[in-house]
């Protein structure tokens, strides 16, 4: 009876314990592949891509103006000017000018600026930007790749693309666009863009996009010019000049199609934005005027 | 000492079944996933319908269905072209039409009844779908005007779609012709580097810096047929119509603008669609240097 008892009462505990705790183990089980699942999906989703490196692009060798960054702009050297702005964008971490020639480096540690020396043969301010970010000591997620010849870059729109790709982890890169003005149409060198209904490019080009029937400039389509300005995310910085030219960037002479056209997803955000690039001597002449006018210093 | 030596053995026991059983629920759950993750990409889409919208009324050609080519009603070379291919399930033709119903029904065809007041094909086939009474994966919306279609496109738009589960709808590309290039009624493509539509337009694209027509770059001119997803064909139809849409006037980039994924594939096609009483006569002499009856 004693022995029956408590064998019985613990085996039957202890029986009762052995379903018990099986029951509980494939639960516990459960729960903790399913957080693990949960905390992979979720980690995704969370605040993310938050270092941000500003490169400003800046070769002295050039077939239309050589020495360029260097050119004075009402007294102030173009790249000093584009610097200055840039400095005002809240999400950048850090600025940095990369550069081929040490008067271009000299002239911007005068005025505060750090600087990456970059080699001479970098093609274009993309591999240039991905150069210097490999010699740059802290690790970015986003690299936003600013003109040094567009002195009235409005700090506004830095911060309006680091914030788009950010909030858009399936996109790789983010740019800028702004109203065409009718007269640009039929101009191949003003760069078109189309969008979809999430603000995610669909195609850049030199011909008039969209396109109608007509075959005319329609006065009230609100057409958009693409601005040179962009942003990367640090990864596909590393992939992306890497990857082979691809034909429609090759016919219509447009590196950002490249993106499109490896499947990548590149985030668009409108803004207000007359672009005042600085590509020849009588540019230089435009904008100081225009400067002036608007008491610009 | 039994009691202790139960106890010590129903303990090590217990922890045996605790590790078991956390193994277990680990392993059924991550069999769950994997099972759910599979299941998308086993072979799947493999109920496909053909549907010819055919319509009697028209601006430039009224009952244009119906006009004879060498003979036989128009709608009936596209139907018998269509059966041929290999990819279809079935095959009908949804008309709003009696006499064009009765004409379908004469040479063998599945008929549905579709309303008047239908838009554009593409609702024309959202509408025969929803009265077919079996249920299919993918829809492919075959021109009733293009009576010299070859089957191959229908099988290779459907293979296209079952092969890329990400998309939503396919449609085929063949070479543009140099004396295209500045006519707004052809309808360009340019696509990826994996096949994925990135543009339609009625203008020339891609544009290069000169403005010219490129003699030595394929450009690709876009064919009306198209195939889509059933899940998607129910909401296609009711989507607002999207700002480029409206502008180029092409229907096809309303999916594009929706963020939706379509497949093109690229055929050799030389597009002899029947708009004009003129057409008629091109086609009838193109088929008899051919010698196609």
């Amino acid at each position: 009876m004693s022995i029956c008892s408590p064998s019985s009462s613990s085996s039957s505990s202890s029986y009762l314990t052995g379903k018990a705790l099986i029951v509980h183990s494939i639960l516990a089980g459960t729960a903790i592949a399913v957080a693990i699942g949960v905390h992979a999906y979720l980690g995704r989703a969370r605040k993310f891509r938050t270092r941000v490196v500003g490169i400003i692009p800046a070769r002295y060798a050039s077939s239309r103006f050589e020495g360029k960054p260097l050119v004075h702009i009402l007294g102030k050297p173009m790249i000093q000017r584009t610097w200055e702005r840039s400095k005002l964008a809240t999400t950048l971490d850090h600025l940095v000018v990369a550069t081929d020639d040490e008067k271009i480096a000299e002239c911007c540690r005068g005025f505060g600026a750090d600087v990456i020396m970059t080699s001479e043969s970098c093609q274009n301010g993309t591999e240039r930007c991905y150069e210097a970010l490999e010699k740059l000591d802290k690790k970015y997620d986003i690299v936003v790749n600013i003109q040094g010849d567009e002195p009235l870059i409005e700090p506004e729109i830095i911060d309006g693309i680091v914030k788009a790709l950010q909030a858009a982890p399936d996109a790789v890169f983010s740019t800028a666009v702004t109203p065409l003005k009718p007269e640009d149409a039929f101009d191949p060198n003003r760069v078109k863009c189309v969008v979809d209904n999430c603000g995610y490019a669909i195609y850049f080009s030199r011909g008039l996009i969209p396109f109608n029937k007509s075959a005319k400039v329609n006065p009230r389509f609100p057409y958009m010019l693409h601005l040179g300005i962009q942003s990367y995310d640090s990864k596909f910085l590393k992939i992306y000049p890497k990857l082979q030219p691809t034909p429609l960037q090759l016919e219509e002479d447009l590196e950002q199609l490249k993106v499109l056209e490896n499947g990548y997803k590149m985030k668009v955000i409108k803004v207000e934005h007359e672009a005042h690039g600085v590509d020849t001597p009588e540019d230089v002449e435009k904008i100081e005027s225009l400067m002036r006018e608007r008491n610009l210093s």
